[in-house]
C-alpha cells in the first residue's frame, strides 16, 4: 500500500505540533491577568496561528500536486465519503481557526505582525463589541477543533486496530506497512 | 468718524491685552501611539481642557496650559481597566496631566515650538512641543506631536517598566480647536 509522502507527512506532524502548541497555549493565557508575560504569550499564540495558516496553505497546495494515497479496498462506500468530508471539514476548520483570529485581532485594534516583523493587514476596523463576538467564535472554535481531531484521531486508531489496515501507517514515519 | 476712532483706540490698545482662547471639545483629539512587542498600537483621551494664549505675532508672549483628564484614557479594551491603575497612570491619585508653557518660539512657515513643563503621575520634566497654528475664522487650529518617555513618569512600574514588551517612547499628538479670541488685561 501506497504511503503519504515526506513533504505531506511533514507538513502533516508539523501542524498538528503547532496546533496543539497553539491551543495549549490559548487555553492557559485566556485566564490571565495582564502582563507583560501575558502580552509575549498572546504574540507567540498568533504568530503560531500566522503559521499555522500558511502552512495549511501549502498543504492544501501540495495535496492537490499530489492526491493522497487510495483508500482501502475494504472500506464503504459510505465510510469513504466519511473519510473525504472529514478531511474536509478539518481544513475548513484549520483555516478557519487562524483566520478567525486575525479578524479578531483586527477588531480589537491590536495588529497581527508575524514574528514581530511582517505586518498583517487589518480585515477590519477596530470595533470592540465585535471583536468580543469573534474571541467567542476563534474560542468555540478551539473546542470544535478538537473534537475533530479527537474523531480523526479515534478513526486512524480504528483503521489501526479494529480494521488493521495501513491508513494510519501511511501517515505515521518510520511505520511498516503490514500487507505486503 | 466715531467707529473709526474706536477702532483706532482699540488698535492703539491692543498691546496692553492678550487674547485667550479656549479650547473646544468638538473636533479636538489628543491622541497617543506605542509600539507594543513592534505592534503599533493606538490611544486616545477623551476628556482634556486648555487655555491658550497666543499671538502669531508675537510668540514669546504666549502661555499655554493643557489639563488632560487620565482616567478618560482609551487604548483598547483589555488594556483599558488597567492602566489607570497605580502601576500605570495612577489616575486617582494623579487625575489630570497638566502642561503649562509661558515659552513659546516661532519656527518659521507657521511652526512654532512651545518649550514648557509636562506633569503626568506627579513626575514633571520639561518637554518642546513643537506645533502648527492656524487660524480658521475666528478660531484656530493647533496641530503637533512630541515623543515622551514614559519610563520618566514612572507608567508602567514593575514588572512592566521594562520597555522590551510595551516601549518607552510613547508618540503624542494633537489636534487642537481653540475658540474665539477673549481679549483679556494682562
Amino acid at each position: 500500500m501506497q504511503s503519504y509522502n515526506g513533504i505531506a507527512k511533514t507538513l502533516h506532524w508539523l501542524v498538528f505540533a503547532l496546533m496543539s502548541g497553539a491551543f495549549v497555549v490559548g487555553f492557559y493565557m485566556h485566564g490571565l491577568p495582564l502582563s507583560p508575560g501575558k502580552l509575549q504569550l498572546i504574540s507567540w499564540h498568533k504568530w503560531t496561528g500566522v503559521t499555522i495558516f500558511v502552512l495549511v496553505l501549502l498543504r492544501l497546495t501540495w495535496r492537490l500536486m499530489n492526491p493522497p494515497p487510495v483508500l482501502p479496498s475494504h472500506m464503504s462506500h459510505l465510510e469513504r465519503r466519511a473519510a473525504e468530508a472529514m478531511h474536509r471539514v478539518l481544513y475548513v476548520l484549520m483555516l478557519a481557526m487562524p483566520l478567525s483570529g486575525w479578524l479578531m485581532s483586527s477588531a480589537k485594534g491590536i495588529q497581527t505582525v508575524w514574528f514581530g516583523v511582517i505586518p498583517l493587514p487589518d480585515l477590519l476596523h477596530k470595533n470592540p463589541p465585535l471583536g468580543k463576538a469573534l474571541s467567542e467564535v476563534h474560542e468555540a472554535l478551539g473546542f470544535i477543533i478538537l473534537a475533530f481531531v479527537a474523531v480523526h484521531v479515534l478513526a486512524a486508531l480504528k483503521h489501526h486496530l479494529i480494521d488493521r489496515d495501513d491508513v494510519l501507517a501511511r501517515m505515521v514515519p518510520g511505520m511498516k506497512p503490514r500487507s505486503k | 468718524m466715531r467707529a473709526l476712532i474706536f477702532a483706532l483706540a482699540l488698535l492703539a490698545s491692543a498691546p496692553t491685552f492678550a487674547a485667550e482662547r479656549t479650547l473646544q471639545a468638538a473636533g479636538s483629539r489628543i491622541a497617543f501611539a506605542f509600539k507594543q512587542m513592534n505592534v503599533s498600537m493606538d490611544g486616545s483621551f477623551k476628556k482634556f481642557s486648555g487655555k491658550i494664549n497666543f499671538d502669531a505675532a508675537k510668540p514669546e508672549t504666549s502661555s499655554i496650559e493643557m489639563l488632560v483628564d487620565v482616567a478618560s484614557i482609551s487604548v483598547y479594551e483589555e488594556a483599558d481597566p488597567e492602566v489607570i491603575k497605580p502601576i500605570w497612570l495612577n489616575a486617582t491619585a494623579f487625575p489630570q496631566a497638566r502642561f503649562v508653557s509661558k515659552s513659546v518660539k516661532a519656527l518659521g512657515g507657521g511652526r512654532y515650538l512651545a518649550n514648557g513643563t509636562l506633569s503626568i503621575k506627579g513626575a514633571s520634566r520639561e518637554v518642546a512641543v513643537p506645533f502648527e497654528y492656524k487660524e480658521q475664522g475666528a478660531n484656530a487650529v493647533v496641530d503637533g506631536q512630541f515623543t515622551l518617555k514614559r519610563g520618566d513618569y514612572k507608567i508602567g512600574e514593575g514588572e512592566w517598566s521594562a520597555v522590551d514588551i510595551v516601549a518607552n517612547d510613547v508618540l503624542v499628538k494633537f489636534h487642537l480647536v481653540v475658540g474665539p479670541a477673549v481679549a483679556m488685561k494682562r
